[in-house]
C-alpha cells in the first residue's frame, strides 16, 4: 500500500514538475522575443512620451529628441537612460490609453508630449484636456510616482485664431491644475525657421530638435535628476 | 493590247467569272477590316478617354505640390516647358462659423484658372468662378454648418456667401479621402479674411495646362523633384495610374493584344485563303501556264484580282467599322453617360487599309510561290503531287516569317516598343514553326510506320503526308487560330474578373481607424463583421547582426534610409485574402515568428531565418522570419511588412485600423455609433464614389466584350475557311478512292475522321499554349492579380468547334456529287 502512495507521490511531483518545466519553458520562449529594456545600473529611467514629435517621425531614431537628450544629459555625467516611447500619429486618447503602460515600467521621470494630433484634427480641446489629465493621473499613481514634465505645444492656425488661443492656454492649466513642470517645447523661435523642420513643415528635424533639447530641456531635467539623486 | 492592260482587263474578266471563288477571302478580309478598323477607334479612343480623365483626375497635365511656395517661372524654364495656362491653388485646414456652429474644413484657394481641366459640378447651376465674397461647400460641410445656397459663412474676420453646393470635384477620384468637408474660397476673398497665411500649414499647388509632354520632359521633371529633396512633389497626368485608372489602362493594353491577335488571325486568313484559291484554281492556272503565260505574268494577274479583292474589302470594312465604332460609343454615351472622343477617322482608315494591304501582300507572295513551283505536264497529267515534296522546313519558316514581318511593325507601333513587338510577333512565329514542325515529324515517323495501321487510318496517314505544304500549313494556322481564341477568352475572362471583383468589390465600402483598445470590444459587439487589425510602431534595430540605426549615421552607410522609419507591426494567425506566402511557410501561432513583405524583404536583404530585431516603445522585440508574403496592393485591404505572432505584441498598447463592406444605411448606423462612443475614431467612406466606379467599370465591361467578340468571329470563320480549304485539296483524293471502289459513305467517314481528329489536337495543344500565353500576358503585361487558367465554358467552345468543324465538312461533302469523271479529269472543278 506504502508502495502505490509512494509511487503515486512520485507520478504527482514529476507531473506537477513537468506542467511547471513546460509552462516555463513557454515563458522562456516568450521572453525570448521581448527582451527586458537595458538601463543604466542605479541611473534615472526617463520615458519619453508622446506622438511623432517624440517618435523622431522622418529621422533615423538617433536624431529624435529622446535620443539627443539622453545624450546631452550623459555628456554631463548623468547616469540616465532616455527610452523613446513616441508613437506617431497618436491623438490624446491613444495616449491615455498607453499611459497605463508606460506607468507600469516604473520610470523615474516622464516626459510628456502630446496633443498635437489632437490640434492637427481640430479635435476639441475640452477633450484633449480631459485625456491629457486623466494621463497626468494614471501616471503619477500608485506608489513612487514618476516627476512628469509636460512639453508645451501649440496649435497652428488651421482650426482658427479662437481654437488656437484655447488650445495653447490648456497646458499652463492643465501644469497649474496637475501641479508638474511645464516646459516649452514647439515655439516660434524654433518652428517658424524653415531650416529647423523637415519638408512637411509639420515636423522638427535634427537641428530644430537639437536646439529643443539644448534650449528647453537639458535644463530642467537635469534639475529634476539632481532633485531624485538627492 | 500593251501587258498591264492585259493583265488588268484579264483579272477583272477572272474576278467577274469566278467570283464565287473570291466570296470567302473578300468576306474573312472585309471582316477582318471591320474588326481591326473598330479595335484601332476603340483603342485610340479609350486612350485618349484615359488621357483626358487623367488630366481631369489630377487637375492639369502637370501639377507640383509643395509646403513652400516656388517661383514656377524658375522651375519650367529649368524643365525646358512653356505652360499654355496655370493654375496656382492653396489647400489647408481651418475652421469655418455659421451663426453658432463651427466646423473643420478642408479649404481650397483658387484662382480664376480653376479648374484648368473638367468641370466642378454643382448640385444647382454651373460653376462659373468664385467671387471675391463667395464660398463653396460640398454637401456634408453644408450639413454641417446647417446651411444652404445664399446663407454667409464666416473665416477669420470675413463673411462669405455660399454660392454653390458642390456635387463633385473633378479631381475627386485622385485628390484622396478628405477626412474633413470641403470649402472652395478665391484668392482674393483668401486675402481679405484677415487670416496670417504663415501661420497655416499650408500646401501649394501649381497646374500646368502644356502642348505635349513628351518623355524627356517627364524625366527632366522627375530629376527637378529629385533635386529638391521631398520639396517638390511633381505629379504628371496618365504617369504611375493606380485603381480604377490602371483598370482603364488594362483595358486599353487588351485592346491592344486584341488587335494584334485580330492582325495575326487576318495574316494567317489572306494567307489560307490565296492557298485555297490556288489550289483550286490549279488546273486553270496550269492550261494558262501551258498557252505560253509566263509565270511573272501569272502572278501578277493573280495578284491584280487580289488585290481588287483586298483594296475593295478594306474599303467596305473600315466604313462599316466606322459605322459600328459610332453605334458602339452613342451606346456607351446613352447607357453609360460616357463620351468616348472620336479619334481621327482618316488616319485610322488609311492605317487599317495600309495595313490589310501589306498583311495581305505579305501573305499572299509566298503563297503565291507555290503558282511559280506549278509544272503544266504534271498537274495536267494529275502528277503534281511531286512539287509537294519539295517543302521543307526552312521554307515554311522563311515564308511565315515573310508573312508575319509587317505584323512587327503593326505591334511595335501599338506597343510603343520596337523590341516588344518584335519578341511578340517572334514568339508567335516560334510557336507557328514549331508547331509545323512537330507536326511534320509527327506525320513522319507515323507514315514510316503506316504498314502497321488499318487500312482506313493508313489512307488518312498517305493523304495528310502528300498534302505536304497545304496540309502542315493549314493544321499550324487552325492551332494558331484556335491559341488566339483561347488566349482571348482567358483573358477576357480574368480581366472581367479583375473589373468586376478584384477593382470593385474587394475595395472595403469603409475604414475605420484609430480605435483603441478600450474601444475595441463594444465597436465589435455591436458591429461583429469590421475586420480589425493592430498597429503598434514599432523602429528596426536590427537585420541579423546589421545595427539599423546606428548605420544610418554613417555617411557612407549603403543601408536603404526607408529602414530607419517607423513601422507598425501587426499580429495575427490568420492570412487575408489578398496575401499568398511566396516562401517559408505561415506562422504556426508559436512566439517569434515573423512574416515579411517579399518585396520589402528584397529592398532590406530580408531572407527566410533572418533574425530581425525592433524597438516597440523602449523594448526590443526580437523574432525569426518564417515566411515571405506576397500581397496585391489593389485589392484595398490591410496592407503591412510585418505580421508577428500575437504573443508577442500582445504587452504592448495597440491602436487598431479596420474595414467593412457596409451599405449607405449601415454607414450612417456605423458613424452615430462612433459618434456618440468613440468620437476619436476616423471613418473613411469609399462609398461616394462608389456609383461612379460602378458606371465606369460597366463601360470597361462592356468594351471588353466588344472588342473580345469580333476576334472570335473572324477565328471561327478562319477555321470554316481552313475546313474548306482542306476539303478542296481532299476532293481529288477522295476521287481516286472511289475509283478504286470505296464508296461515298467510306471517304466521307475517312474525311470527317480526319477533319475532326486534327481539329481535335488542335485544340487541346491551343488550349496548353494559350494558358501559357495568358499566364504570362496577364501576369506580365497586364499585371492582373489572378488570372484564370481554366474556363468550363471555354472549353465547351472548343468542343463545339471541333463539332462545328465535324459539321462543316459534312455539309460539304453531302451537297457534293463528286463527279468521278471530272474528278479524276481536266475539267475539275469546285
Amino acid at each position: 500500500m506504502v508502495k502505490i502512495i509512494n509511487i503515486g507521490v512520485g507520478v504527482a511531483v514529476l507531473a506537477i514538475a513537468a506542467y511547471f518545466f513546460f509552462l516555463r519553458d513557454d515563458n522562456r520562449a516568450a521572453m525570448n522575443t521581448i527582451n527586458e529594456r537595458s538601463t543604466t545600473a542605479g541611473g534615472v529611467t526617463i520615458i519619453a512620451f508622446g506622438d511623432s514629435l517624440t517618435a523622431g517621425y522622418g529621422l533615423p531614431i538617433n536624431e529624435s529628441y529622446p535620443a539627443q537628450l539622453d545624450a546631452a544629459l550623459k555628456a554631463q555625467g548623468k547616469q540616465v537612460t532616455v527610452i523613446n516611447a513616441g508613437v506617431s500619429g497618436e491623438t490624446t486618447r491613444g495616449n491615455l490609453e498607453r499611459a497605463e503602460f508606460i506607468r507600469s515600467q516604473n520610470p523615474d521621470i516622464v516626459l510628456l508630449g502630446i496633443g498635437g494630433n489632437d490640434a492637427l484634427r481640430a479635435l476639441p480641446v475640452s477633450d484633449t484636456k480631459a485625456n491629457m489629465i486623466q494621463t497626468i493621473e494614471t501616471l503619477k499613481s500608485g506608489e513612487n510616482p514618476p516627476v512628469v514634465i509636460l512639453l508645451k505645444m501649440q496649435s497652428p492656425l488651421n482650426a482658427g485664431l479662437s481654437y488656437k488661443r484655447e488650445f495653447d492656454a490648456m497646458y499652463e492649466e492643465v501644469a497649474e491644475s496637475e501641479e508638474i513642470i511645464l516646459v516649452p517645447f514647439l515655439t516660434a523661435e524654433i518652428f517658424l525657421k524653415q531650416e529647423n523642420k523637415l519638408s512637411d513643415g509639420i515636423h522638427l528635424n535634427k537641428v530644430g530638435y537639437s536646439q529643443v533639447v539644448q534650449d528647453y530641456l537639458v535644463e530642467p531635467v537635469v534639475e529634476v535628476i539632481e532633485k531624485i539623486e538627492g | 493590247m500593251s501587258g498591264s492592260k492585259l493583265i488588268f482587263s484579264y483579272s477583272l474578266r477572272l474576278l467577274r467569272r469566278e467570283w464565287r471563288r473570291f466570296v470567302l477571302p473578300f468576306l474573312s478580309l472585309g471582316i477582318t477590316a471591320i474588326v481591326m478598323m473598330l479595335i484601332l477607334l476603340l483603342s485610340s479612343s479609350s486612350t485618349l478617354f484615359l488621357d483626358s480623365q487623367a488630366k481631369e483626375l489630377l487637375g492639369g497635365d502637370v501639377v507640383l505640390e509643395s509646403t513652400i511656395p516656388i517661383d514656377t517661372n524658375d522651375f519650367w524654364q529649368s524643365a525646358g516647358v512653356t505652360p499654355t495656362a496655370q493654375s496656382d491653388q492653396l489647400s489647408f485646414s481651418a475652421t469655418l462659423k455659421a451663426r453658432d456652429i463651427t466646423a473643420p474644413f478642408s479649404v481650397k484657394v483658387v484662382d480664376d484658372e480653376y479648374p484648368l481641366y473638367g468641370d466642378l459640378a454643382l448640385t444647382e447651376g454651373v460653376f462659373t468662378g468664385v467671387g471675391e465674397n463667395e464660398l463653396y461647400l460640398d454637401a456634408a460641410g453644408a450639413e454641417r454648418l446647417q446651411v444652404g445656397k445664399g446663407d454667409v459663412v464666416t473665416f477669420g474676420t470675413k463673411d462669405f456667401v455660399v454660392a454653390g453646393i458642390i456635387g463633385s470635384e473633378p479631381t475627386a477620384l485622385l485628390s484622396g479621402f478628405q477626412f474633413l468637408p470641403r470649402a472652395i474660397i478665391s484668392q482674393a476673398g483668401f486675402a481679405s479674411a484677415g487670416v496670417d497665411p504663415t501661420l497655416l500649414r499650408l500646401e501649394y499647388q501649381y497646374a500646368v495646362k502644356l502642348d505635349r509632354v513628351s518623355a524627356e520632359t517627364i524625366e527632366t521633371l522627375g530629376a527637378l523633384e529629385d533635386a529638391s529633396v521631398g520639396l517638390i512633389d511633381v505629379d504628371i497626368a496618365g504617369e504611375n495610374r493606380t485603381g480604377l485608372q490602371q483598370g482603364v489602362q488594362i483595358v486599353t493594353d487588351f485592346l491592344i493584344v486584341a488587335v494584334l491577335i485580330t492582325a495575326v488571325l487576318a495574316a494567317v486568313n489572306v494567307y489560307a485563303s490565296t492557298l485555297y484559291l490556288v489550289t483550286v484554281e490549279r488546273k486553270s492556272l496550269a492550261i494558262l501556264l501551258a498557252l505560253g503565260l509566263t509565270k511573272n505574268r501569272l502572278v501578277a494577274l493573280l495578284g491584280t484580282a487580289f488585290l481588287y479583292v483586298v483594296i475593295g474589302a478594306s474599303i467596305i470594312g473600315s466604313v462599316l467599322g466606322i459605322g459600328l465604332f459610332n453605334f458602339l460609343t452613342s451606346y456607351v454615351n446613352a447607357t453609360y453617360g460616357i463620351p468616348l472622343p472620336a479619334p481621327n477617322y482618316y488616319f485610322y482608315s488609311l492605317l487599317c487599309i495600309g495595313l490589310i494591304l501589306t498583311i495581305a501582300i505579305a501573305s499572299f507572295v509566298p503563297a503565291i510561290k507555290r503558282t511559280l513551283s506549278l509544272n503544266p505536264k504534271q498537274i495536267l497529267i494529275g502528277g503534281e503531287d511531286d512539287n509537294k515534296k519539295a517543302f521543307s522546313l526552312s521554307s515554311l519558316t522563311l515564308i511565315t516569317a515573310s508573312t508575319l514581318v509587317p505584323l512587327v511593325a503593326l505591334s511595335a507601333f501599338l506597343l510603343g516598343d520596337i523590341v516588344d513587338g518584335f519578341l511578340i510577333i517572334a514568339g508567335i512565329t516560334v510557336a507557328y514553326v514549331g508547331v509545323a514542325a512537330v507536326f511534320t515529324v509527327f506525320l513522319s515517323g507515323v507514315y514510316k510506320s503506316r504498314t502497321r495501321f488499318p487500312f482506313f487510318l493508313r489512307s488518312i496517314i498517305s493523304q495528310k503526308k502528300a498534302d505536304g505544304l497545304l496540309g502542315v500549313v493549314s493544321f499550324a494556322s487552325l492551332f494558331v487560330a484556335l491559341t488566339a481564341l483561347s488566349t482571348l477568352a482567358l483573358l477576357q475572362i480574368s480581366l472581367e474578373r479583375y473589373l468586376s471583383e478584384d477593382l470593385s468589390r474587394t475595395v472595403p465600402t469603409t475604414y475605420i481607424l484609430d480605435v483603441q483598445p478600450s474601444q475595441k470590444d463594444s465597436l465589435q459587439q455591436a458591429f461583429p463583421d469590421i475586420e480589425l487589425f493592430s498597429n503598434v510602431g514599432a523602429r528596426i534595430v536590427a537585420i541579423d547582426d546589421l545595427l539599423i540605426q546606428d548605420e544610418l549615421e554613417k555617411p557612407e552607410s549603403s543601408v536603404d534610409r526607408e529602414l530607419g522609419r517607423e513601422f507598425n507591426l501587426t499580429s495575427r494567425n490568420t492570412l487575408l485574402s489578398s496575401e499568398q506566402i511566396s516562401a517559408g511557410t505561415w506562422s504556426s501561432g508559436a512566439p517569434g515568428e515573423i512574416s515579411v513583405d517579399e518585396e520589402f524583404a528584397k529592398r532590406a536583404n530580408i531572407s527566410l531565418s533572418s533574425i530581425l530585431v525592433f524597438s516597440v516603445q523602449g523594448f526590443e522585440v526580437r523574432g525569426k522570419v518564417t515566411s515571405l508574403r506576397s500581397t496585391d496592393s489593389r485589392s484595398g485591404l490591410p496592407f503591412f511588412y510585418f505580421v508577428l505572432s500575437p504573443t508577442d505584441l500582445k504587452e504592448f498598447p495597440a491602436v487598431y485600423f479596420g474595414y467593412s463592406y457596409y451599405d449607405a444605411n449601415k454607414q450612417d448606423e456605423l458613424g452615430r455609433h462612433i459618434a456618440a462612443t468613440a468620437p476619436n475614431v476616423s471613418v473613411l467612406e469609399t462609398q461616394a464614389i462608389g456609383p461612379l466606379l460602378t458606371k465606369i467599370v460597366g463601360t470597361l465591361m462592356v468594351l471588353v466584350l466588344v472588342v473580345t467578340l469580333p476576334p472570335l468571329l473572324i477565328a471561327t470563320l478562319l477555321i470554316a475557311t481552313l475546313v474548306v480549304s482542306s476539303y478542296a485539296a481532299r476532293r481529288r483524293e477522295g476521287g481516286r478512292l472511289r475509283a478504286i471502289g470505296a464508296t461515298k459513305e467510306f471517304v466521307l467517314k475517312q474525311y470527317i475522321a480526319e477533319t475532326i481528329s486534327l481539329t481535335l489536337v488542335a485544340s487541346v495543344l491551343a488550349y496548353v499554349v494559350s494558358v501559357v500565353a495568358a499566364y504570362f500576358i496577364s501576369q506580365y503585361f497586364f499585371k492582373l492579380g489572378s488570372v484564370t487558367l481554366f474556363d468550363l465554358q471555354l472549353v465547351t467552345g472548343l468542343g463545339v468547334i471541333v463539332l462545328l468543324v465535324g459539321a462543316i465538312g459534312l455539309y460539304l461533302f453531302k451537297t457534293d456529287t463528286m463527279p468521278l469523271r471530272e474528278l479524276l479529269s481536266y475539267g475539275e472543278n469546285y
